[in-house]
């Protein structure tokens, strides 16, 4: 569905990727972990568009998607939820998700997603006419999931959704993601909570230093000795 | 249609009769004799507010235009020069507009790559370049002794009519524009760009309508107001037309419907009395007789601080925070 071929992107002189190769098949849930700084986000935004590849290629559903505006991609069926619950919040709960629908096809079927969202996050419902910056980080984080699933994506890209949240809530939202998954959504799952990751994810890539280090099965990285040193504290 | 039910509802509550109250004291106020230099006065103010209200849809929008004037100044010649070539009426108004609306599609093709200040100057820049080429191009436009505008209507009663129609449509037109779709972009693309592009917002595009829409309104009250003071030369284009939307809309309130209504509204009770209490200001001193414009100016700017300072939202955010303080 996605694939990413040795990409290399940077900010103005200073290059960030090298050689970034990634795979995300149909109906799967796939992580890219890694330490901070490694280029995680940068990877995010070179497949959003926001940035622009340097070098490689990107393809998406078999076209070429590296090169073309965001909006486009979005409306291609790729949705981003980012890093830091990046909402609006001096607009409502009920405007954020609105602007979650762009695309032609996202606008006709939005009453539809909207009924579907409250089922995954009945708390929104609840909170549809308040102001975003008046939910807890918790339901700031599921608003921007919810805002990202009404483009009606094929693939959704979440930027660390457990970063600041309580454990309860990190669990609450990885149950989230997992029925989300389970109801077709592909998911690529960037993070650096390791454990939680390759718990529901089927694969897994490690990034470190603008590189891709190591790739396989959950089992696998989770069997690797430089994962359990270096990110399971093992 | 969410816009006509938010309409039905609203007619329900007390806040949509205030308006219509205001509307009707501005349909009755030339039957009551009242003189026709205080007529003019008003019909000047409905102008600022229509004029401010199109520069607010551009800042409504997160971008500014420090050189409005242009927009306005394009609508007004474009108007004068057609209906003085083909002695057709009024169709010079849509003319304009739409003369004025490409203007803003070039201005806002280099403008929406910009930001903050680049913006302000490009904007700037442009507005006066038109002032020399109004002057350049003297055979099209009289040069620097401008051209007589020919009338469209008899009377200033009429023309005060006419302004207050163009006033209501207009800002009701936007008023509609801000609660759509388009503009639930504006707000995303002001609040976080970067973010409003990552949830897939054609940034560009509706960046780019916003200065169209802007531009065209801006042009169309231009080119009324040219014949309303039925002569125009390259002044159109002052500094002055650019920087009045822009104080209006800081001091009734940038974004908001109601802010260019309350400043436009509030300024010219501001200079309306600065008139009045001239005569008795000019004996205490004849240093001040002389200068009194320049008192008048300053007076304004004082006034325009100490507003910044203790509502940097302007009059209107205030209002609403201070009206609920009190009801509860």
């Amino acid at each position: 569905m996605l694939d990413i071929d040795s990409v290399g992107a940077s900010y103005g002189n200073v290059q960030i990727l090298w050689n970034v190769s990634l795979s995300v098949k149909k109906g799967e849930i796939v992580t890219v972990l890694g330490p901070n700084g490694a280029g995680k986000t940068t990877l995010v935004k070179t497949i959003l568009g926001l940035l622009h590849a340097s070098s490689g290629s990107i393809e998406f559903l078999g076209k070429r998607i590296d090169g073309l505006p965001t909006y486009r991609i979005v409306d291609m069926g790729i949705a981003l939820v980012p890093e830091g619950r990046e909402i609006f919040p001096r607009m409502t709960v009920h405007e954020n998700l609105l602007l979650g629908a762009q695309s032609k096809e996202a606008k006709k079927t939005k009453d539809d997603s909207l009924e579907r969202i409250f089922q995954i996050f009945p708390v929104l419902k609840e909170r549809r006419k308040q102001l975003a910056q008046t939910l807890s980080g918790g339901e700031q984080q599921m608003l921007a999931i919810a805002r990202g699933l009404m483009s009606k994506p094929k693939l959704l890209i979440m930027d660390e959704p457990s970063l600041g949240l309580a454990p309860i809530l990190v669990q609450k939202i990885f149950k989230a993601m997992q029925e989300i998954n389970e109801k077709g959504v592909t998911i690529l799952l960037v993070e650096q909570n390791v454990h939680r990751a390759l718990e529901i994810a089927s694969r897994g890539y490690i990034i470190e230093a603008g590189k891709m280090v190591l790739a396989g099965e959950w089992d696998e990285l989770l069997a690797n000795e430089h994962v359990k040193k270096a990110y399971l504290g093992l | 249609m969410n816009i006509l039910s938010d309409l039905r509802k609203g007619l329900k509550t007390p806040k949509i009769y205030l308006p219509i109250l205001l509307l009707l004291v501005c349909l009755l106020i030339p039957l009551f004799g009242i003189s026709p230099y205080f007529i003019h006065v008003l019909a000047v103010t409905f102008f600022y507010i229509s004029y401010s209200s199109s520069w607010n849809l551009l800042a409504y929008s997160g971008q500014a235009s420090f050189g409005h004037a242009a927009f306005l100044g394009i609508g007004g010649y474009v108007t004068t020069i057609f209906t003085i070539q083909t002695s057709i009426p009024w169709l010079g108004l849509l003319l304009g507009a739409l003369v004025s609306a490409f203007a803003g599609i070039l201005v806002g093709l280099t403008c929406v790559r910009l930001r903050e200040w680049f913006l302000a100057l490009v904007t700037l820049g442009f507005s006066i370049i038109m002032v020399a080429l109004t002057i350049e191009l003297h055979w099209l436009t009289g040069g620097v002794y401008g051209l007589a505008v020919p009338s469209l209507l008899p009377s200033v009663n009429h023309y005060y009519y006419g302004m207050l129609a163009l006033t209501v449509f207009l800002v009701f037109i936007i008023y509609l524009i801000t609660k759509s779709k388009i503009g639930l972009a504006f707000v995303a693309i002001r609040e976080n760009e970067s973010e409003a592009k990552a949830t897939g917002i054609d940034v560009t595009k509706y960046k780019l309508l916003a200065f169209t829409m802007s531009a065209f309104f801006a042009g169309l009250i231009g080119a009324f107001y040219a014949h309303f003071i039925s002569y125009i030369n390259y002044q159109i284009f002052h500094l002055d037309y650019s920087f009045w939307p822009i104080i209006i809309s800081v001091i009734g309130g940038i974004a908001t419907i109601e802010g260019p209504i309350i400043g436009s509204s509030l300024m010219f009770c501001i200079i309306e009395f600065l008139r009045v209490i001239r005569p008795l200001v000019e004996t205490i001193d004849p240093v001040i007789k002389l200068n009194y414009p320049k008192i008048q100016v300053l007076l304004m700017g004082i006034i325009l601080v100490v507003v910044v300072i203790k509502m940097p939202k302007g009059i209107s955010p205030w209002l609403r925070k201070y009206l609920i303080s009190i009801s509860k």
